[in-house]
């Protein structure tokens, strides 16, 4: 008898919190729209985790400036995965915990891939930087990419390649992570579709120092050009030791290879290089620039891909919510698939992004050279939907 | 090929130069003080960001460079043994050698939180020479000739001067040392000032190719670290060799092994030591009462 007494008295707390919880849950005029942050600020990531943070918070400070989402402020928590999967994955439980209208990032594609069951069993969406094409095939419909996915990036740079650099035999050099896997399977099949042989195939190790055996055995390949996938920091040590073996066939990359943080890093080492970007703060596009620039006077440093990518996800979720008229956090999910944010009507969104049904992103992007150590957009490619 | 293994060899020599240096400190504070500084890794990208920092702010190089060695000296050398070493120490090895690491993380989270995330260039030697179809770098180069003379005085200094000899007493047996006389605990302290001297100059000549960032520290440190014990812990000259070693078969086994396991050489190299020589290529073998 004294057990059932216990349950009784555990009962009506538990009854009175769940016939509470719709109006605990329920968006009050003045609460504010709420946003866990939760992207690498510390370990190898900490640099492109920092740059999307601060680009988010501008974000956030941009919409309330202007009235905010529907009249809710914006509140942003950031919490840090160390750049580590399974440190994101306990962070993101904590972050769920506490009930956030969306989740951005993580932006390491490793770590987004772990956060994704749990951000679709909790039914809160979530906006990742991570390229890695699988993402968006693991059966959620909460996971929406701010960046390109490897198969949509890589078929325009392999084309680049065989049509514009006449390049039949490819090395291609590659970071040994989620997202450089990715840009691997996709480059090397685009490779081969187009009729170019790879001819050297050198994975490489997150934070590596030398890679004097990497671009040897390149080298040795003889092939037309080189393809590149690797993070920034490593670009750079790449891009130092291809000039000092000489190498003189085409440089060509991904979005990193051609980072403001690469460019600042190698120098004069460098020019010449060609890629694929989906963002740049060098595109020709005034949205973008004022962007740069507002950055740049807020947090003194130079906004890259990952920057424009958090401002963007904030955008995005102010869109989807003044589309459903209200903040409702179980159904910003089904109205982000297949919306389309104009900066016509959104300006905040930079550019024309389209949401796809699987939460792949299109939008324009660009082929970008280096020169005299700023980049160059040589050609802007169009939305793979128009 | 005979080119391109030479082109490996020179560049494995510059990176195992400063492994060698770094480790050459780990050797030097274990003999004389009982002390594993695991934080000897992120020792390396303090003088790193404090010669950016000076430089930044209009020092000439030169005089950056020498601004970060007395900074070094004060913090990595003296603040270290007295602010951490001496009072751990009495608690015994593992605590301090935990508390070694406690301080890797204290410094690289310390210099992300005062620099920020990014990477740094570092200004290096530019140019270089033709060696046959070989483009040698001068960087690499002045790094070898650096890391060796380096040890070389090094090694002059503790064999042919009075002090040095002290620091050996020191190293060889403390109590015996006191009893003749020899300040111990100033032999000691100018012990951690050499590593702080050891790791600026690695710093210097490391930082070029790395960059400098605040995580930088923690493969660097481990590769020091296997160096120290493939040489040989006990030995100033081990740690040179081994070094030198780990760089060298680093480069070879990217190059002619599997890319996936390149990570794992060091650690298989370190295995096969203490598995088959546990006294590490120049160290002498000791025996321990138990």
């Amino acid at each position: 008898m004294p057990h059932a007494i216990r349950c009784r008295a555990a009962v009506w707390p538990l009854a009175a919190l769940l016939a509470a919880a719709p109006a605990v849950l329920a968006w009050a005029d003045d609460a504010p729209i709420r946003l866990a942050d939760v992207v690498e600020l510390s370990g190898s990531g900490a640099s492109v985790g920092t740059l999307w943070r601060d680009a988010a918070h501008m974000a956030a400070d941009d919409i309330d400036a202007k009235g905010g989402v529907l009249g809710h402020k914006i509140e942003i928590t950031d919490y840090d995965t160390q750049t580590n999967p399974s440190i994101s994955r306990a962070v993101i439980q904590k972050a769920l915990d506490e009930h956030p209208y969306a989740v951005l990032g993580p932006i390491y594609s490793g770590s987004a891939k772990v956060d994704e069951p749990l951000t679709k069993a909790a039914g809160i969406a979530e906006f990742t930087g991570g390229a890695a094409t699988d993402l968006t095939h693991m059966g959620s419909d909460f996971i929406f990419r701010t960046a390109l996915s490897a198969e949509s990036s890589e078929p325009r740079v392999a084309r680049y390649l065989v049509d514009d650099l006449h390049a039949k035999k490819v090395a291609v050099l590659w970071v040994n992570d989620d997202a450089g896997k990715s840009v691997h399977d996709a480059i090397v099949a685009a490779l081969q579709k187009d009729g170019a042989t790879v001819v050297a195939d050198v994975s490489s190790d997150g934070g590596q120092v030398s890679f004097a055996a990497d671009v040897q055995k390149a080298r040795r390949a003889a092939p037309d050009a080189i393809f590149v996938y690797l993070h920034e920091e490593e670009n750079a040590r790449f891009l130092k030791e291809v000039r000092r073996q000489g190498v003189k066939v085409p440089l060509v990359g991904d979005t990193t290879l051609m980072d403001a943080q690469t460019v600042k890093l190698a120098g004069a080492d460098a020019d010449g290089v060609v890629g694929h970007a989906m963002l740049t703060p060098d595109a020709p596009i005034p949205a973008i620039q004022d962007f740069v620039k507002r950055f740049q006077d807020r947090y003194h440093i130079m906004p890259d891909h990952n920057a424009i990518q958090g401002y963007m996800a904030v955008w995005l979720v102010k869109a989807a919510t003044e589309k459903m008229g209200k903040p409702d956090a179980a159904q910003l999910a089904a109205t982000l698939h297949g919306m389309t944010v104009d900066p016509a009507t959104e300006p905040g969104i930079l550019m024309k992004t389209t949401v796809l049904p699987n939460g792949d992103v299109d939008r324009q992007s660009f082929m970008v050279q280096i020169d005299n150590g700023h980049a160059k957009v040589i050609k802007v490619l169009p939305m793979l939907g128009s | 090929m005979f080119w391109d293994n030479l082109d490996l060899l020179i560049s494995g020599l510059a990176t195992g130069a400063t492994y060698a240096l770094v480790a050459t400190g780990f050797t030097l504070l274990w003999q004389t003080s009982s002390t594993v500084n695991f934080a000897q890794g992120d020792f390396v990208t303090l003088p790193a960001f404090a010669i950016i920092a000076l430089h930044a702010a209009g020092l000439p190089l030169p005089l950056a460079m020498l601004g970060g060695l007395v900074a070094a000296l004060i913090v990595l050398g003296a603040g270290f043994k007295l602010a951490l070493v001496d009072p751990m120490l009495r608690h015994g090895m593992l605590p301090l050698a935990i508390a070694a690491i406690a301080l890797g993380v204290a410094v690289q989270e310390g210099s992300k939180a005062v620099f920020g995330a990014e990477a740094f260039a570092f200004p290096g030697v530019p140019g270089g020479f033709d060696l046959g179809p070989l483009f040698i770098n001068w960087q690499d180069m002045v790094t070898i000739a650096a890391a060796v003379v380096a040890v070389i005085a090094l090694q002059l200094f503790l064999s042919r001067t009075r002090t040095g000899r002290c620091m050996q007493a020191t190293a060889q047996n403390p109590s015996v040392a006191q009893i003749l006389g020899i300040p111990v605990r100033r032999m000691i302290m100018l012990t951690f000032l050499l590593n702080a001297a050891l790791v600026t100059l690695a710093a210097i000549l490391i930082s070029p190719t790395t960059l400098v960032k605040f995580d930088n520290g923690s493969s660097i440190g481990l590769a020091a670290f296997c160096a120290a014990i493939i040489g040989g812990f006990n030995q100033v000259r081990g740690a040179i060799a081994g070094g030198l070693l780990l760089g060298v078969v680093e480069n070879f086994a990217a190059t002619y092994g599997p890319d996936q396991y390149r990570a794992a050489v060091p650690m298989v190299l370190l295995i096969g030591f203490i598995l088959f020589r546990p006294q590490g290529l120049l160290g002498r073998a000791t025996e321990r009462a138990v």
